[in-house]
């Protein structure tokens, strides 16, 4: 009895132990296979990737965008880690780069596109993310929200039920950065009509193309939001570097923001067929590109929007402003700009006071502070105080706002240059108020202290005239 | 002694005429007069806003604000006109709860004090990135920022003598400023309000001097005496 006992105990001994070594060996050869992986130099990425005699290699080609010397190995997925080599992408709402990963010795890379949703941000990422193989052609696309990857689009599977008369169309990718190059909102038609999503489930099968155990290429089906690889704070892969985000509807009004923009951006000295930022060039910039500067190399986003806001012509709460519709509809572009650039002061002054650590400006919220302190006003007032605070602090910016206006209005607006004074009594916008007959019924300190006595009514006037597009304006007209 | 009746009852007569018409025209000038819809002594399409919206029930809003935020100013109550005065009693609006704050203390022989700030809406929701600014003695200011739980940590020296200065902001509440000696420990919860909602204005009584009321426009002297046109708003 106790022989058969002891026999039993070596029976269910022998068979743990055996299971115990096929689990190991099976663990151990996932490690041997993860090991296989490794980051490539910069060097061998590029003599891969550009080894492809198919790639179209012309000046709009995405090729050309690749900024290779910009290469970083980033954690892409649990474990893995590749070579993240960006394009410069002149768009707020788009950012791509080449992965790239040694396998087996073989470097394999394939294109990873992020389309953000305006929700997107530091903790997660909302929006749509899409895969191209390394010759620019579509492979696979997936659609995310609050960083869940919630579903893969179907593009012409078998058994695809067309909606309406459409087939959704995979563009590739130098078509697709053209186009939102061109128009940032263009993800409503990014498969030329809509697209159905299958769920997540079953999507991925944990094999990669080649038929490899490990997936490197499928991105994680959480981006933030409680993904180990990231978020929270700081940068991942996913979040957005580019943090301007032009939402006008108003095609006017979207214009002037984007020539507004685009004075940060200009051509490389060495490749006249890349667009890079000024500021790392070392070219100067005026003091509304240093605001969007400022914000496109941050983790803080600034949005520019519209929608009815009644009477007045725009707001700013944070860093997001709001143009007002009416308004938008009855001012003269040399208006619209100066308000532009009048609340993108405010989402600067705003950020500077309080995303010190962003922005590494403590130093300059000392000098806010005192300022409040040494003329009575309080920016952690009421919002009446604070108003009042920040409209007087922003007499300090009038002449920066004025040659900001100018530089605009040479360029894109009039295409004259209406004299300095004309663009500094613009920008004294904002420091004042006028009555319903248009005489001045308020003002703050600073418009007081900057404006002589009898000057300050023909100040008035040139704003109340651009304001209206009436016939004294000088700007203009929104077509 | 007929004809002295016949001029007594005339004269009565007038008066009562003269009464009559004295109050009818009151009457039409102001008293029966009503405002309805939105009217602003502002001109549009300025970065500030500023106007009153009459409602025949004899209530009235008020409104003002910049292009900071959604208002600055609000109020609500009865109006009348009486006696050529447009009178705006905000009897109806609330005082509005604003920010503030909760301190716990404890103190130990430790040689530094620990102070943690724990900063939220006035819902209770954590708000990160609200940013800290300590001011202590002579030493250059510093910063902080809470986390995703609202959550930050400081620690200091000990000192019987000074204080140390904070603000507490964030971008889109009213902040909050206090001076705490350097000789206990705090626990800090800060309850920030929203910054659009604006301070409400309570139990204010306006009497506007009025000179005329048109269709489409009134107007009203000022404290400086002069003519001040509000203008009906189309919305």
């Amino acid at each position: 009895m106790k022989k058969q006992k002891i026999a039993n105990y070596l029976k269910t001994g022998i068979l743990f132990i055996s299971v115990s070594l096929l689990l190991w060996s099976c663990e151990k050869n996932e490690i041997l296979k993860l090991n296989q992986l490794s980051v490539p130099s910069i060097e061998q990425s590029k003599k891969a990737f550009l080894a492809n005699k198919k790639l179209s290699k012309g000046a709009n080609s995405f090729v050309s965008k690749i900024a290779w010397d910009k290469s970083s190995e980033i954690l892409f997925k649990e474990d893995i880690k590749v070579l993240n080599s960006p394009l410069n992408i002149k768009s707020n709402k788009i950012k791509s780069f080449v992965t790239s990963i040694e396998k087996e010795g073989k470097v394999e890379n394939q294109i990873i596109t992020l389309l953000f949703d305006d929700d997107s941000n530091n903790d997660y990422f909302s929006g749509n993310l899409l895969i191209h193989n390394s010759e620019g052609i579509y492979v696979k696309g997936y659609k995310y929200e609050k960083g869940k990857k919630i579903g893969r689009y179907i593009i012409k599977a078998s058994g695809y039920q067309s909606k309406g008369n459409c087939d959704p169309v995979a563009p590739d990718l130098e078509t697709l950065l053209l186009l939102f190059e061109f128009d940032p909102n263009t993800d409503l038609t990014l498969f030329g009509c809509e697209a159905e999503l299958n769920t997540v489930q079953g999507l991925d099968d944990g094999t990669d193309a080649s038929g490899g155990y490990i997936d490197w290429q499928t991105p994680d089906n959480n981006l933030g939001d409680g993904n180990p690889n990231g978020g929270g704070t700081g940068f991942s892969w996913w979040t957005p570097v580019f943090s301007i985000f032009n939402n006008l509807t108003n095609p006017c009004a979207k214009d002037i923001f984007t020539d507004l923009e685009d004075g940060i951006f200009t051509e490389s000295p060495l490749k006249p067929e890349v667009i890079v930022l000024k500021s790392d060039q070392n070219v100067k910039l005026n003091f509304i590109h240093k605001i969007m500067d400022m914000f496109t190399n941050s983790s803080k986003h600034f949005t520019i929007k519209n929608g009815n806001l009644g009477y007045k012509n725009a707001h700013t709460a944070g860093t997001v402003i709001t143009m007002n519709n009416s308004y938008l509809n009855s001012a003269s572009q040399l208006s619209i700009a100066r308000t532009i650039i009048h609340e993108s002061i405010h989402v600067y002054l705003n950020a500077q006071y309080n995303y010190t650590t962003a922005f590494n400006s403590l130093s300059f919220k000392e000098k806010m502070i005192k300022y409040g302190r040494d003329n009575g006003y309080n920016p952690e007032g009421t919002p009446e105080e604070r108003n009042t605070f920040y409209h007087n602090f922003m007499g300090q910016y009038v002449n920066a706002m004025a040659i900001s206006l100018q530089d605009w209005d040479k360029e894109f607006g009039t295409g004259a240059d209406l004299g300095f004074e004309y663009y500094q009594a613009m920008s004294y916008a904002g420091l004042f108020t006028v009555d319903t007959s248009g005489n001045i019924s308020g003002m703050t300190d600073a418009f007081e202290a900057l404006v002589s006595e009898s000057k300050r009514q023909d100040v008035a006037d040139i704003v109340i005239n651009e304001n209206n597009n009436n016939e004294n304006a000088k700007g203009s007209e929104c077509e | 002694m007929k004809m002295l009746k016949d001029q007594n009852v005339n004269k009565k007569k007038y008066l009562i005429i003269l009464c009559t018409l004295f109050i009818v025209f009151s009457i039409k000038s102001f008293s029966q007069e009503k405002l309805e819809g939105k009217y602003s002594n502002l001109m549009k399409n300025q970065d500030s806003f500023n106007y009153i919206i009459f409602n025949l029930d004899g209530t009235f809003e008020y409104e003002n604000g910049s292009d900071l935020g959604d208002r600055e100013l609000y109020g609500a109550g009865e109006y009348k006109i009486e006696n050529g005065f447009l009178i705006l009693n905000y009897n109806k609006s609330k005082p509005f709860p604003s920010s503030y704050f909760k301190k716990s203390v404890w103190e130990n022989n430790k040689d530094s004090i620990t102070i943690q700030f724990h900063v939220y809406d006035m819902k209770g929701n954590p708000i990160s990135n609200a940013s800290l600014y300590f001011e202590n003695h002579k030493e250059k200011p510093s910063g902080g920022e809470t986390n995703k739980m609202g959550f930050f940590i400081k620690k200091i020296k000990k000192n019987n003598r000074y204080k140390i200065n904070i603000i507490v902001s964030d971008i889109n509440s009213i902040g909050s400023e206090l001076l705490l000696t350097r000789n206990y420990n705090y626990d800090l919860r800060f309850y920030l309000a929203n910054i659009n909602n604006g301070i409400p204005i309570v139990g204010q009584i306006d009497s506007l001097k009025m000179k005329e009321i048109k269709d489409n426009n009134f107007k009203i002297y000022t404290k400086d005496n002069k003519v001040e046109t509000w203008i009906k708003l189309k919305n």
